[in-house]
């Protein structure tokens, strides 16, 4: 059984004020392994954003189901709904969503507070994560004092606490500069090894290209995916471009 | 064209920020309409005629005009900061998009005009209609029955608009200075930078503590009600440093203890709220502080007031025992009024109520010294011309004329005294300096002390067997003993419904005896009627004042609360969106919000009643002076103010936290 399976899933959009609707997701189906590093690219309107709020449990899909285990989180109870994301997913957001009231330490306790553990074993986990993203020197300054790409290492930092089945990551590398995404996109391999699931949106070629698989979506539905394998990641960069050309010029 | 280029930029700037200038141009208008009602009254022709008391209550109406002045201006200056902050956004746009900082200056100059111009006129309207309403409960408070009413004042107008125009212009005159000294780049940045975490600031939080303790300690420790009024504003002035002292450090060195404290601080509660609280505190603490004293304010006017207004009844019984009294301060020799003049006036003053059908149970006159002592002992005094707290009023008569005044036949050996007292049950010795006296009999009559029912006022009335033993006894220079009588005539009428007629008579009565015969013209007239009718003036003044006052405060504090509350909800609104999306449930936000908004809207209050508890002895021993019945009817009053305060906080709370949730949800 696969960690996630997405099967025919579909969102329509109605707006309040007419009866227009609009389809983002038509039919999307497929499966992530546990362990796997996936990156789902597409265009703007393509529905990935849907997608992977859907994937999130932040949003309901019109109709298919969404299974994490076997479990389907489209059904989850509107009251369990936030424990299941904090006990499962771990979130990774193009502008970091840190808050500037509390320290980086306390940034990134916060989903544990949330789940009432108790402070020895937070710090005891802090400990642990800490120096292998680099961020030990950072604990006690506030957001606004690190800079983009050391907050998004937090925000990564937060994201990983709580041991979760899945990384989602939207677009983690759209604020960064160049050297920043690198080190970003090294530590998602080195967590990837690890055997931490990630499925990644992006617009960027380069982070996609750090995937093991890349999903390709437009129009609402999943046109097309690559498979690393052996591939460097120049090599897979390459076969990307390629896809994402093929996309644009319209072949079917 | 070019001309009406900037009012019609103002006008469409002021609907687009409706949301802020809307309570702005309420609170401002509501502003002018409280100066224009407190004014028109206080010159108002209407009120100046009614009596003699009215100048008390014109007095007490132009201290009101000063404070709703001074009020007005801290308050208008307040929320102006308020709206120049949330719109300094909006101003960097026009600076970017090519307007130059002139140019913003004279739109917001024609906003000023606008808005000063709809603050004055529905100010003055709103002014106009309500101030028959003002007057009608001005005149139902302090008891007068007038047809005099109130039209709209001139002079109060033009008052209005002298007076805020000013205000207005100088406010203008503040953002733009703002506005100069700020690049265009900070002003679009405006809130977003990220601010630094407030540092505990100890030498504020210990002079925060030393002084409200000092201003605690002040209110608790003083004794004498006279001291008691000058050190009362000490102590208001040492609070209110301590409040805001404690509520800009205390709160901050507080709430980083609690961070401190590792297991307290990392709990799903507490740690979301203390972090945040941190935050708000550094940016309100000086207007939760300025809500706190607004609501002390409220409290003490209140509750003093009503207290006030309602013990006058109360008051005016104990200041005169009698429904009349008539008062004549002998000469030197004790020969004017002399005997056959008084009484032919006492017959002729009979004969008046007689005629008019005033029925009397007392008419009783009596010639008496008075001196003043301090006592050592219960059944010991010594003459002193000390007037403080243990001062003891000594009255003295002859056994003649107690015998004449009550028709008594009492007997009285060389030693022997007939005492009376309203402070202790007399024994069987009593000491005047060093003569003792037996004490042959205690007795209770009518007027024999000036106040029997004054309970801070002690005294003591002793009858002595002849002339030369009393001013051998109570004279302070014995070897001449020689003094100065009171005659004194006091009247009690059946029922109190004829006094004003009484009053009228007899007062007619005793001019016209005084005018023709050698009647000395040192007399007094005092009656129970009178008194009653100058305290309902100054203290229905005082209480209409105060329920003046306290909706003006009370209206701003509410006003505070509001802009506090909306340009937090967006300050918050994505600082809980991230929370959700980290996992807290709508549940533990709206958890959140409300333990959040609660210690916001509670603590000044809080604050406010542990001041006003503080306060109470001081405030008691003060109106030891004022009001005669003691201090259960200001518990009551302090009560009941108390309640009615919180519940109207609660229901402004309910309402805002309601709102606040919303834009935060959005």
């Amino acid at each position: 059984m696969s960690l996630l399976e997405v099967k025919n899933l579909k969102k329509v959009y109605s707006t309040r004020f007419s009866n227009q609707q609009v389809q983002a997701l038509s039919n999307v189906s497929f499966s992530v392994e546990e362990g796997e590093y996936v990156a789902i690219m597409g265009e703007s309107g393509s529905g990935k954003t849907t997608l992977l709020n859907i994937l999130a449990s932040l949003d309901k899909p019109t109709s298919g189901e969404v299974l994490l285990n076997g479990k389907d989180i489209t059904r989850i109870k509107e009251k369990e709904i936030s424990q299941f994301r904090r006990k499962n997913l771990g979130f990774v957001f193009q502008d970091f969503n840190l808050l500037d009231t509390f320290s980086i330490k306390d940034n990134i306790f916060l989903p544990l507070v949330l789940s009432k553990e108790a402070y020895p074993i937070m710090k005891q986990k802090l400990d642990n994560l800490a120096p292998k993203l680099g961020i030990e020197k950072l604990l006690e300054k506030y957001p606004y004092e690190v800079s983009g790409g050391q907050k998004q290492r937090v925000a990564v930092a937060r994201a990983l606490i709580t041991h979760p089945q899945i990384i989602l990551a939207d677009e983690p590398t759209g604020a960064l500069d160049s050297k920043s995404t690198d080190q970003l996109l090294d530590i998602f391999d080195t967590i990837n090894d690890e055997g931490q699931t990630i499925v990644m949106v992006t617009h960027s070629t380069k982070a996609a290209s750090y995937a093991k698989r890349v999903l390709f979506i437009r129009d609402g539905e999943v046109f097309h995916q690559l498979y690393k394998g052996n591939q460097t990641n120049e090599e897979m960069y390459q076969s990307i471009s390629d896809t994402l050309t093929l996309l644009a010029t319209g072949g079917k | 064209m070019k001309t009406f280029f900037y009012p019609r930029l103002a006008l469409t700037n002021i609907k687009k920020n409706g949301k802020v200038y809307i309570p702005y141009l309420l609170t401002s208008a509501f502003t002018v309409m409280m100066f224009y009602l407190i004014y028109s009254l206080s010159v108002n022709s209407g009120v100046l005629k009614m009596d003699a008391g009215a100048q008390t209550m014109s007095m007490i109406l132009g201290l009101g005009v000063y404070v709703v002045i001074i009020f007005s201006v801290i308050f208008l200056f307040y929320i102006n900061s308020f709206i120049i902050k949330r719109r300094k956004k909006e101003v960097a746009l026009y600076n970017i998009l090519g307007m130059e900082k002139k140019h913003v200056m004279i739109m917001m100059f024609c906003e000023t005009i606008v808005t000063t111009l709809i603050s004055l006129a529905g100010g003055i309207l709103l002014g106009v209609l309500f101030s028959k309403l003002m007057f009608l409960l001005l005149v139902k408070l302090v008891g007068f029955s007038t047809a005099i009413s109130i039209g709209i004042s001139t002079d109060a107008i033009v008052k209005t608009i002298l007076i805020y125009t000013p205000i207005f212009m100088v406010s203008y005159l503040f953002n733009v200075i703002q506005i100069k000294l700020a690049n265009p780049i900070e002003l679009l940045r405006g809130g977003q930078t990220g601010e630094k975490e407030p540092k505990t600031k100890w030498l504020l939080t210990i002079i925060g503590v030393l002084t409200l303790g000092g201003g605690y300690f002040i209110a608790q420790t003083i004794e004498d009600p006279a001291t008691a009024i000058l050190l009362f504003f000490i102590a208001v002035i040492l609070v209110i440093i301590g409040t805001y002292c404690l509520f800009t450090a205390g709160s901050i060195a507080i709430l980083k203890m609690l961070k401190a404290n590792k297991h307290f601080y990392y709990q799903t509660k507490h740690f979301t709220s203390v972090s945040q609280l941190i935050y708000r505190m550094k940016q309100n603490a000086v207007g939760l502080a300025s809500i706190c004293i607004l609501c002390t304010c409220i409290l003490v006017m209140l509750s003093s007031t009503v207290s006030l207004y309602s013990g006058v009844q109360d008051t005016a019984n104990k200041i005169l025992d009698e429904s009349f009294q008539l008062k004549f301060y002998l000469d030197d020799d004790n020969a004017y009024p002399s005997d056959k003049d008084l009484k032919v006036l006492y017959a002729k003053l009979e004969q008046q109520l007689n005629r008019n059908d005033i029925e009397y149970t007392d008419f009783v006159n009596r010639r008496y010294v008075i001196v003043n002592t301090i006592s050592n002992k219960a059944n010991q005094v010594a003459l002193s011309d000390n007037y403080g707290k243990d001062a003891i009023t000594v009255i003295g008569l002859t056994l003649d004329e107690y015998n004449r005044a009550y028709h008594d036949n009492q007997k009285l050996a060389k030693n022997e005294i007939i005492m009376s007292s309203n402070y202790f049950q007399p024994q069987k010795d009593f000491q005047i300096g060093k003569h003792s006296f037996a004490v042959k009999e205690a007795v209770h009559k009518p007027f024999l002390l000036e106040h029997e029912k004054q309970v801070a006022g002690k005294e003591v009335a002793v009858v002595f067997p002849d002339t030369q033993t009393l001013e051998k006894t109570l004279s302070v220079t014995p070897e001449d003993p020689h003094m100065n009588y009171i005659e004194t005539l006091s009247i009690q009428y059946k029922d109190e419904s004829h006094a004003e007629k009484a009053n009228e008579v007899l007062k007619d009565c005793v001019e016209n005896e005084v005018r023709q015969s050698e009647l000395s013209s040192h007399y007094y007239m005092e009656s129970h009627y009178s008194i009653e009718n100058m305290l309902t003036q100054m203290y229905g003044s005082l209480f209409f004042l105060g329920i003046f006052l306290g909706v003006l405060f009370l209206m701003a504090a509410i006003l505070i609360m509001y802009y506090k509350q909306l340009s937090e909800g967006y300050e918050d609104q994505k600082r809980f969106e991230i929370m959700q999306n980290v996992g807290m449930s709508k549940k533990e936000v709206k958890q959140t919000i409300r333990s959040q908004v609660l210690i916001f809207f509670f603590l000044p209050l809080i604050v406010a009643v542990i001041h006003m508890a503080f306060a109470f002895k001081m405030i008691v021993n003060m109106f030891s002076f004022l009001v005669l019945s003691g201090p259960e009817v200001f518990i009551i009053c302090t009560a009941i103010s108390v309640v009615v305060l919180t519940i109207i906080y609660s229901i402004v709370y309910i309402l805002t936290a309601r709102t606040y949730y919303k834009i935060v949800r959005h």
